[in-house]
């Protein structure tokens, strides 16, 4: 057995790679493992990726075959790597690109399909899950199969079911011509505008100049990283007709000001699809909502047979790991255009990566929040967890409640009231988010403390009144509902008070903790606020937890989460906080 | 020679002058106590680098040219030595008288080029017969020899005897006495390492690398023997294995157990069942309420123990099943890494087991040929995981695992003694962790996965389990301090003190504890002479005092007038756990008392130069038979003697003047710091008490009780 203790790298039997981050090579671990492997987590000392079929489908369409990835991994690892490791790694590789996706010139409603061997040809064409779609021509010795163009998205899918990753080289529809270029500075503005390297790189490699192996595929980056500018680069790569769809209506909103502040299109080029207003234009801006809309459960998607009819040659699915299930279904008829998924985690609560990657494209790109911090693109993290007790009344109701209520019970504390005045007055100068689930908890902060509450609610207008006053530091202080999780660019904030959240889910956590990972200076141009004073590129993110409850159960699955992701993470005590002010966790904070 | 002329030699402190002492002819070798001579140091006939014990120097020795040589060379039969002078090149007829010819082979075997000139010029028939004997340790039953010369070279028999005798012939090889036709060959003692050297290149085994070897290793993961072992103790610690009513372990635990070390062995591997089987032996797991259960104090003593005792404790066991594991061990280690054909290791095992055989019998008179025993296979060293085997075209290779290498060569200080701990509450440890942090680890966390980093988690379950089994808060928390990477992350730091709570109101102490009278308190505490021994003061007249120092105290309060109970009052509860240590340090005992007698032993037959004949001669055993004092003979006596009471009278070599007749009284019979055994006892004579080495024992005898 060859054991190198020196390697920092260990791969364990169930596809986990445990990676030294200290060791003097790991850059170049890193690097490699990127490729073919999922990051899970990444404390300080030592991180965790885990290689599964996605990852190694993802590898394999960039041209990554089995022995480049175990003699790579047997390069740096510090132990042999298991046998069942290097079978799956073999066992997927290979199975990647046995049957082809090939343009049929003859016949372009229909897509030709190509086996690597006759072998593969007959298992797979035996094969009960992709039976039905095939159309089958010619003879014995010259027979030929195809499906049709409209099944290829479900098609693909049920490839995927039966273990058999289609390498999709049919081609796009090239869409409507829409020629636009990048500004050099910002619409009305004189700050210098220019996509920042990894963007650019981004963008090219889903790119791939153009070859029908590019155009589809998803980009990785952390929340502020700026995914919004690498589908604006992609657009301006494709130049076509594009709609673009993302989660709601203030989402919408932020990406058509971005693309008419930072290209030459106008905004008669670019405009929303969405219940307000139904502009269809060159480049449009819907929401997963209004594509997946139905009148009734029997009737079809009314928006998608209006977006079909339309000349597309690209669609940009934001934030594409929360793609709701019915619009995968929707959308697999979309294949024939250029696709450009962006997200900052491809883990779904739900387990549908698989769709993902099918229906929109392997990972062609990704950068860990962790280098986008060094950078100085994203606000460094701080994370406190802040414990609070109940009083005797409400003591009494928690435990006399019913189990499904406890968690509610706990979340609406009314000590987290005192807890948040505290953060106020310790932020006083800060940005602050205060973020909640509960509405009825939400309104009785907004009264007890004066301020402005954004939730579901809450008019579109009002709402972006609100955000904006935010964002010109107008309000320092906004409350909001879940409404806020995703998509809301509010770079100035830097303090988000979470009140309560849904459970343990890890998705909102990471969600909730992006909206304030904008950079606060960015490098080498140092953010000063309006009485000039600097920005610390810093930003604190309070979770208040109910001791003893269930919330704190889920708080620690949440913990456990973020910690692993490499934040800092503090826990305190409010009654130890509120008696001791020189806490060094608060007293890091500008007062 | 006369005993007379050899008791005016000062030189009869080493080992071979010592022999020509021995004149007394009272036969034991067929005596009912006949010393274990199960073992000899065949390795170092073997191998140009002997096993390398770290604490034990008798071990792995290098033999210079043995000092002596003249006297053992004028005891041997004068037509030997003439033969062996010749062979080295001399002219016997050219010289004198016979001291003259001793003095002179005795230059020439001390000159290296002469004897690699000799066993160059043999024969390939007399040189594959002359290894053949070195690595039988120097001794071969007549015919024996031959079958086991056919099987590994092939030949006729006749050329073989024709061979031997060549050998005989050039004084290389003597014989015993011959009873019904039967004899020993036998390499005079002082050759052996001079043969071994001369030999070098011969003696070596040969090696092989190739990368079409395919090995058949089943795909486990190669782990070091306390890896594996802890793992199991550590899951075991977690959840116990239930047993059915044939004490096997339940099926569904069995499977559980399985997939959980599915890295490490197959299902119903035997490597499982060792490690299980050596659990139990030693009392680390004990069958309580139809469970296996692991006792966590004696695994504790287990993971405390030298590296040298525990390698000890578990070839003394290994040896119940394979002989010479540990030798085998070390000459496949020796290889390094790289793989050992199977064909000659085989023969070589072979001939260790035969010529061992064929020493026992030579020792207790049993000249006719014995019945062919079943050589114990490999497969039980392959089926343990000790070896892995390759196979390349028709041809088998062996190796060791990293299972014994980190067993007989690996270093606790090599060991890594930190893991880590992360904010999500996992913790890592690598392969190559200390036994002692994974069994600690498995105390504190759940053991989740079992792999080339084991994992664990911390939950607050598993710290209420720790503080349940004697774990105080601050003990957690500087065990995760003192072994985790970067310390303990501030979340998991938090959450932890939360877990653990306050320091209790209650506390359990386990101490030895003294009690005083009240009208000896006064006096007590205010002698100085007790404050070192007390640990801690309870209430005045009750003390915690230090466990290890019970008898020094006792001589103070002696002095002091203070009196105490003979015997310790001893509280139910705990009993069983120092039962099963006390076991476990008697295992360990014995276990060092096989090595020390494997060190004692390691030397070729043990006989006197005047029992070997030339090849050529015919004696009786009568003729030959001598005495042949040596320290396992010597030791038996002194056993004998201490367990009936007797004393014993001994010939002993003294620094200034001859060797001396004593009577002594033994006491007991202990080891010396290099491995040589010694008799405590009171010489009658002088009355004083005195260590005799027992290897320089002239001679011996039990003196009556009445006497």
């Amino acid at each position: 057995m060859q054991i190198n203790l020196d390697n920092p790298v260990i791969v364990q039997a169930d596809g986990k790679v445990l990676v030294e981050a200290n060791h003097k090579t790991y850059e170049h671990a890193r690097e490699f493992l990127t490729q073919f492997a999922e990051l899970e987590s990444s404390p300080d000392a030592l991180h965790t990726y885990q290689i599964t079929r996605i990852s190694l489908w993802n590898a394999a369409s960039s041209n990554l075959s089995t022995s480049e990835i175990v003699a790579g991994l047997n390069k740096i690892s510090k132990y042999p790597i298991p046998g069942e490791v290097e079978e799956l790694i073999a066992d997927t590789i290979e199975r990647y690109g046995l049957v082809k996706l090939l343009p049929n010139p003859e016949n372009p409603s229909e897509v030709k399909l190509q086996f690597e061997t006759p072998y593969v040809q007959r298992l797979f064409t035996t094969d009960p899950l992709v039976q039905d779609y095939l159309i089958k021509r010619g003879r014995r010795r010259d027979l030929q199969f195809s499906i049709s163009i409209e099944n290829r998205g479900i098609f693909k899918q049920q490839c995927l079911l039966a273990d058999w990753p289609v390498e999709d080289l049919a081609g796009f529809k090239p869409g409507t011509a829409l020629p636009f270029k990048l500004r050099d500075r910002i619409k009305n503005t004189d700050v210098v505008f220019e996509p920042r390297t990894y963007q650019w790189e981004a963008a090219k490699r889903w790119y791939q100049e153009g070859k029908s192996t590019g155009g589809c595929g998803v980009v990785v980056l952390a929340c502020g990283g700026g995914k919004t500018i690498v589908g604006i680069t992609a657009m301006a790569l494709v130049q076509r007709k594009t709609l673009i769809l993302a989660t709601n209506q203030a989402s919408v909103n932020q990406w058509i000001q971005e693309i008419i502040s930072k290209t030459t299109l106008t905004a008669r080029d670019v405009g929303s699809y969405t219940a307000n207003s139904r502009d269809l234009r060159a480049v449009t801006v819907s929401t997963y909502q209004m594509v997946s809309h139905k009148k009734s459960k029997d009737d079809g998607f009314k928006h998608l047979d209006i977006f079909d009819k339309e000349d597309w040659g690209l669609i940009i699915y934001d934030e594409v790991h929360l793609l709701p299930a019915p619009v995968f279904g929707a959308t697999a008829n979309l294949q024939a255009m250029r696709r450009l998924g962006l997200t900052a985690t491809l883990v779904r609560e739900d387990g549908r990566e698989t769709d993902v990657f099918t229906l929109v494209g392997p990972k062609r790109y990704e950068l860990p929040w962790q280098d986008l911090q060094k950078m100085g693109f994203i606000a460094s993290m701080e994370c406190v967890e802040i414990h609070l007790e109940m009083n005797d009344v409400l003591t009494r109701k928690y435990k006399d409640a019913a189990e499904k209520d406890k968690f509610m019970i706990a979340c609406s504390n009314p000590a987290k009231l005192e807890a948040v005045r505290y953060l106020l007055r310790k932020h006083q100068r800060d940005n602050i988010l205060i973020i909640g689930t509960y509405l009825e908890q939400l309104e009785i902060m907004s009264k007890e403390l004066n301020l402005p509450v954004i939730t579901g609610k809450t008019p579109n207008h009002t709402r972006e009144q609100l955000f904006g006053k935010f964002r010109t530091g107008k309000i320092k202080t906004l409350i909001v509902s879940k409404v806020a999780n995703f998509s809301i660019d509010l770079p100035d904030a830097n303090v988000a008070i979470q009140l309560s959240g849904t459970f343990g889910s890890r998705q909102e956590e990471a969600q909730r903790l992006g909206r304030i990972l904008r950079p606060k200076n960015l490098k080498g141009k140092k953010r000063t606020d309006k009485n000039r004073q600097p920005v610390e590129n810093k930003a604190y993110f309070y979770t208040l937890v109910t001791k003893d409850s269930k919330e704190q159960t889920f708080a620690l699955n949440r913990q456990k989460f973020l910690a692993g992701q490499g934040y800092r993470y503090i826990l305190q005590d409010f009654s130890t906080l509120s008696s001791w002010s020189s806490s060094p966790a608060i007293t890091a904070t500008p007062t | 020679m006369s005993s007379t002329s050899a008791g005016t030699n000062k030189s009869g402190r080493n080992r071979f002058p010592k022999k020509k002492f021995r004149r007394k002819r009272n036969n034991r070798r067929g005596g009912p106590n006949v010393p274990n001579y199960r073992k000899v140091n065949k390795a170092v006939a073997i191998l140009q680098n002997p096993p390398n014990y770290p604490e034990n120097p008798n071990r792995g020795k290098k033999i210079q040219k043995p000092a002596g040589l003249v006297e053992y060379l004028t005891q041997l039969p004068e037509s030997l030595v003439v033969a062996l002078y010749k062979s080295t090149g001399g002219q016997p007829n050219k010289v004198g008288n016979f001291d003259r010819i001793v003095q002179l082979t005795t230059k020439a075997l001390g000159q290296e080029t002469r004897l690699k000139t000799l066993v160059k010029d043999l024969k390939p028939n007399q040189l594959n017969s002359l290894i053949t004997m070195i690595q039988c340790g120097g001794i071969a039953h007549c015919n024996e020899i031959i079958e086991e010369l056919v099987i590994s070279y092939g030949g006729r028999n006749k050329d073989w005897v024709q061979a031997l005798n060549d050998l005989g012939k050039l004084g290389l090889l003597a014989r015993s006495a011959t009873e019904h036709d039967h004899f020993f060959y036998i390499v005079p003692e002082p050759l052996l390492p001079l043969f071994e050297h001369a030999l070098k290149q011969d003696l070596t085994l040969p090696t092989f690398a190739h990368e079409g070897i395919t090995i058949d290793n089943n795909g486990t993961l190669p782990t070091a023997f306390d890896f594996s072992l802890v793992a199991l103790a550590s899951y075991l610690h977690q959840k116990p294995a239930r047993l059915t009513q044939q004490h096997d372990i339940h099926r569904n635990d069995r499977e559980e157990l399985d997939v959980f070390f599915s890295q490490i062995w197959t299902s119903n591997s035997e490597r499982f069942d060792f490690l299980l089987h050596f659990l139990l032996t030693h009392g680390m797991l004990s069958f309580q309420n139809a469970q296996l259960n692991i006792v966590p104090g004696v695994l504790d003593e287990w993971l405390s123990m030298s590296q040298s005792d525990q390698t000890a404790l578990v070839m003394a066991k290994l040896d119940e099943e394979f002989p010479f594991t540990e030798w085998l061990l070390w000459v496949i280690h020796q290889a390094d890494g790289q793989w050992l054909p199977a064909h000659p290791l085989q023969s070589l095992y072979r001939r260790w087991i035969q010529g061992d055989k064929w020493r026992q019998r030579f020792y207790e008179d049993k000249w006719a040929e014995g019945d062919s025993d079943d050589l114990p296979s490999f497969a039980t060293l392959l089926r343990y995981g000790f070896l892995e085997r390759g196979v390349w075209g028709q041809e088998q290779f062996y190796r060791l695992t990293e299972f014994a290498i980190s067993l007989i060569s690996r270093k606790k200080s090599d060991q890594i003694h930190k893991s880590y701990l992360t904010p999500n509450f996992e913790i890592v440890a690598p392969m190559g962790t200390s036994a002692h942090l994974l069994f600690k680890l498995g105390e504190l966390c759940e053991f989740s996965n079992c792999d080339r980093a084991n994992t664990y988690k911390l939950t607050v379950q598993s710290i209420e389990k720790a503080k349940e089994s004697g774990w105080k808060r601050d003990e957690v928390l500087q065990f995760f301090a003192k072994h985790s990477q970067l310390g303990i992350p501030e979340n998991v730091d938090f959450t932890l003190k939360k877990w653990l709570g306050s320091d209790p109101s209650a506390t359990f102490h386990n101490v030895l504890m003294l009690t005083v009278h009240r009208n000896q308190v006064p006096a007590f505490e205010s002698n100085s002479a007790f404050k070192p021994f007390i640990v801690h003061r309870f209430l005045p007249g009750m003390y915690a005092v230090h466990p290890n120092r019970k008898e020094e105290l006792e001589a103070e309060m002696i002095k002091a007038g203070i009196q105490f109970g003979e015997h310790t009052i001893d509280y139910p509860q705990g009993q069983s756990l120092e039962q099963e240590k006390d076991l476990l340090s008697t295992q360990v005992t014995e276990a060092r008392d096989l090595k020390i007698a494997l060190a004692d032993l390691a030397r070729p037959t043990d006989v006197t130069p005047n029992e070997l004949c030339f090849i050529s001669e015919v004696k009786t055993k009568e003729e030959t038979k001598q005495v042949r004092i040596t320290s396992n003979y010597c030791k038996t006596l002194c056993e004998q003697a201490l367990e009936l009471n007797q004393h014993i009278r001994l010939e002993y070599p003294q620094k200034k003047s001859d060797p001396k007749w004593m009577t002594v009284t033994p006491e007991k019979i202990s080891a010396a710091s290099n491995g040589s055994l010694l008799l405590v006892g009171r010489v009658h004579e002088s009355n004083r008490k005195l260590n005799f080495a027992l290897h320089k024992v002239l001679n011996i005898e039990l003196i009556p009780s009445e006497a």
